[in-house]
């Protein structure tokens, strides 16, 4: 697999601004701590302007509508990134998102959302996207699959289904996420690829055709499992997945009332699906190198209580 | 769950399909089947999932048994169909909902179970929070009941 660019942190110490009550501190590593202020409102655009990461905790309605109406007014190059937690409403999620493309999202799952959280600001600030083994506490058990062409499917739906199999996953839990290996591996062999003038020489073709990659360089899937969730990623090395894609597709899942999107297909379609299926689903792109797509699922308790829990997303750009 | 696998009556007119749906041509072969004009039922029990693929291949289905003047009736709709229908557009090509299966599960014992929910005489059944495990606890209702509630309410409405 080709090598990813090392991750330079930056030189000045990037510094987030959270919007919501100080009497409850953001779930952040010690050494981000002197990186993190507090507002419980803004008056006016100043402190967006002097972070670079924004935080909206919306325990607060009026922090999310207010920090809206201030995005609104600043040039797009000044604005920070946003990350919104808590139990927003709707309607301001969904602003947040169509006007602001909002990229990180993170549902309050009664406090599970923070270890999240926390692993959201870290990437954010180092630049350091890739992987899936932070978001698992150790002990995950990883395992890792190799594929370079859809004759494999079976294989691979086998492999994890086995592999599901031996961490107990109960048959609702493995219905989601042989969906989400096929929807990812999907994307992967047939949407990823690009023929070297930013054309996508498999997009168009019929799934039910096989195709097999040119280049040297396998898509790489890998799945933990620590008890608790359970997680899949793929790595293909095209980095062709446009953010204003999956942005798109962002909008069309929060908005309220649900989206309907009829027969529109591609990859629009699948990450729908997949935004609708799994807890959290991230994207990290270093665009025209590598994509890193990784879904996590809870697989303790029941189906309604993890799907009223909400769904947290982040989409992460190399810089 | 493996992929999709159907049976078909003697008159091709009431099909069983199970398994998740990945694309339409596994789906071509009842399309080419049915009789045109007729009510076409389909029990939905076991159908487990949709990948993309599928959901467009299963809307290329229906439009197909639309065009050829069939009506359609769909029984024991799986958790998986119960979903797409809400997010869907048009999902079941406005084919009647005659029931639902709802799903449950033991926080105890992780036991699963189903119920079918059944719209008679155009009053929607309720659907229970709970029910008896064989362990002795109380399943709970394995997912969000909105959409189920919502469904069977349509449904009854077209009875």
């Amino acid at each position: 697999m080709r090598a990813a660019a090392k991750s330079i942190p930056p030189p000045s110490p990037a510094r987030v601004i959270v919007v919501g009550p100080a009497s409850s501190p953001l779930p952040a590593p010690a050494a981000m701590l002197d990186r993190i202020a507090y507002v419980d409102h803004l008056g006016g655009s100043a402190p967006l302007r002097q972070h670079d990461v924004v935080v909206v905790r919306s325990d607060a309605q009026a922090s999310a509508e207010r920090t809206v109406e201030l995005l609104a007014g600043m040039p797009a190059n000044e604005r920070p990134r946003v990350v919104v937690t808590g139990e927003v409403t709707d309607e301001a999620l969904h602003a947040l998102i169509e006007q602001h493309e909002v990229a990180h999202v993170m549902a309050w799952r009664g406090g599970g959302a923070e270890p999240d959280l926390s692993v959201t600001l870290e990437k954010l600030l180092s630049n350091d996207l890739f992987g899936m083994g932070r978001y698992f506490e150790q002990d995950s058990d990883p395992a890792r699959f190799l594929c370079r062409s859809a004759t494999q499917r079976e294989e691979l739906l086998e492999w994890v289904r086995t592999y599901a199999g031996k961490h107990r996953i109960r048959s609702r839990v493995m219905d989601i996420l042989l969906v989400a290996t096929d929807e990812m591996i999907t994307n992967a062999l047939y949407n990823a690829p690009t023929d070297g003038r930013g054309n996508h020489p498999y997009a168009g073709i019929s799934r039910s055709v096989p195709v097999t990659l040119e280049g040297p360089v396998p898509i790489e899937i890998e799945l933990r499992c620590d008890g608790q969730r359970l997680g899949i990623s793929t790595v293909d090395p095209f980095g062709s997945l446009k953010p204003e894609v999956v942005l798109g597709s962002l909008r069309r899942c929060f908005k309220k009332p649900e989206p309907r999107p009829g027969s529109t297909g591609g990859a629009g379609l699948g990450l729908y699906l997949l935004l609708g299926s799994l807890s959290h689903l991230i994207f990290n792109v270093a665009l025209g190198r590598r994509t890193e797509l990784i879904g996590l699922m809870d697989i303790a308790g029941n189906r309604g209580r993890a799907a009223a829990a909400g769904k947290s997303f982040n989409l992460f750009v190399e810089r | 769950m493996a992929d999709m696998k159907w049976t078909a009556d003697a008159a091709s007119r009431r099909f069983s399909i199970k398994g998740m749906v990945t694309s339409s041509g596994e789906l071509a072969p009842m399309l080419a089947m049915v009789p045109p004009s007729v009510t076409v039922t389909m029990d939905l029990g076991g159908l487990r999932a949709f990948t993309s693929s599928g959901v467009q291949g299963w809307l290329l289905f229906l439009k197909g048994l639309r065009d050829k003047g069939c009506d359609l009736l769909f029984e024991r709709c799986s958790p998986a169909v119960v979903k797409q229908t809400m997010a869907i557009s048009d999902f079941l090509a406005g084919g009647a909902v005659r029931s639902l299966i709802a799903p449950y599960v033991c926080p105890d014992c992780d036991d699963e179970a189903e119920e079918e929910l059944v719209v008679v005489a155009g009053k929607p059944p309720p659907v229970a929070s709970s029910r008896r495990c064989s362990c002795g606890s109380e399943m709970e209702f394995d997912d969000l009941p909105q959409p189920y509630v919502e469904l069977l309410r349509e449904a009854a409405g077209r009875t």
